[in-house]
């Protein structure tokens, strides 16, 4: 195609082939393909797609998780067995505390038996 | 933004018994586009509709090169959706489409396209191709190996090498031009062009108004037993 756009489609041509042969990425691809036509259009290129704004957001939402979960710290390591540790404690506390509430209210129970017994049988 | 005068017509031709073809017009946003549905009743219009009905619901951005990518974004859903739908429903038969849009703007425009639906601009009475088609031929003819007019009467000559529903990975293909108060330009399927030579081309394109030029121009190939579907859009560029 002749005119004023000739060299831009012939690189248009060329980005696009190799995008689809593979070896341009996806974003460079855009990028590059944003560039030329606002090469032609006179336009400002934009400052950055959302695409590669959401490239950028999962890429610093991946690190923390992996830096969590991949490399503890001994410190780490020791808090959470303290951790354990208390939360045995409360279980075997609360475990206790059940027992004796029980206990007592049978006793509560076999009192009350006891005098119903007592007034009936009197 | 320019004002655009713009006509879009469709007919099933003389021998098909279904319109497989889709067109789609919005001159407020400068989006224009004809798709050309393969796979046969229920598989090409339903794809060649889907495209259409895509690129209905686009918005059009400040920026064109972002316009140019939100049209591409569209198109490679519809390729997704068309591959899942042929796979459930077709048996993974043949369903796809090929199409050709235009995006405009003042003094520019844009081509995107995939297939051998075409897109002519037409200026102080010179025709110009702006887009190339994606067929065996055209490769042999960009080879050098086969002469333009040798391309046309070829026996592959109807063989696409890409179409929306083709393949997973899509490419498509985007020309600019520049565009003038005056200019015409028309987008139109297979079943237009394999009809009507350029010299007849040129010729409807040039009459009248831009209705009256895509009359002419449905009505030469209807002319001619049409023996495919026909779509055409023409549209002018009027003064911003």
């Amino acid at each position: 195609m002749s005119g004023p756009f000739s060299e831009i489609n012939q690189e248009l041509v060329a980005i696009t082939e190799a995008h689809a042969s593979g070896q341009m990425d996806r974003l460079e691809f855009r990028r590059r393909r944003r560039a030329l036509i606002c090469q032609a259009t006179g336009e400002a290129p934009p400052a950055q797609s959302e695409e590669e704004v959401a490239a950028q957001v999962s890429e610093d939402d991946t690190h923390p998780k992996m830096a969590a979960v991949t490399v503890p710290s001994p410190e780490t390591g020791e808090h959470s067995e303290g951790a354990d540790t208390g939360d045995a404690d409360e279980d075997t506390g609360s475990r206790l505390s059940s027992w004796k509430l029980t206990i007592l209210l049978l006793l509560v129970a076999l009192a009350g038996l006891g005098g119903l017994l007592w007034f009936i049988l009197r | 933004m320019s004002i655009w005068e713009s006509c879009a017509l469709t007919d099933v031709g003389a021998r098909r018994k279904h319109n497989e073809d889709a067109i789609m017009a919005r001159p407020e946003a400068g989006l224009w586009a004809v798709a050309d549905g393969m796979g046969g009743h229920e598989a090409g219009d339903k794809a060649s509709n889907m495209i259409t009905s895509a690129l209905e619901a686009l918005p059009r951005p400040d920026n064109f090169s972002v316009f140019v990518d939100r049209i591409e974004d569209a198109l490679q859903n519809v390729n997704a959706t068309i591959r899942d739908h042929a796979a459930r429903e077709f048996d993974g038969r043949m369903m796809g489409s090929t199409v050709v849009a235009l995006a405009a703007s003042d003094g520019y425009g844009a081509c995107v396209w995939a297939g051998d639906s075409r897109l002519y601009r037409l200026r102080d009475g010179t025709l110009e191709q702006i887009s190339r088609d994606h067929s065996q031929v055209q490769k042999l003819v960009d080879a050098g190996v086969l002469s333009a007019e040798e391309a046309e009467s070829h026996p592959n000559a109807n063989v696409i090498t890409r179409a929306i529903g083709g393949a997973a990975h899509l490419a498509m293909d985007v020309a600019m031009f520049d565009l003038r108060p005056g200019d015409r330009v028309m987008l139109c399927s297979d079943g237009l062009y394999n009809e009507l030579s350029a010299d007849e081309i040129s010729a409807c394109m040039g009459q009248g108004s831009a209705e009256q030029a895509a009359r002419a121009l449905l009505d030469g190939a209807l002319g001619q037993e049409a023996r495919d579907n026909v779509s055409v859009i023409v549209i002018e560029v009027g003064d911003t």
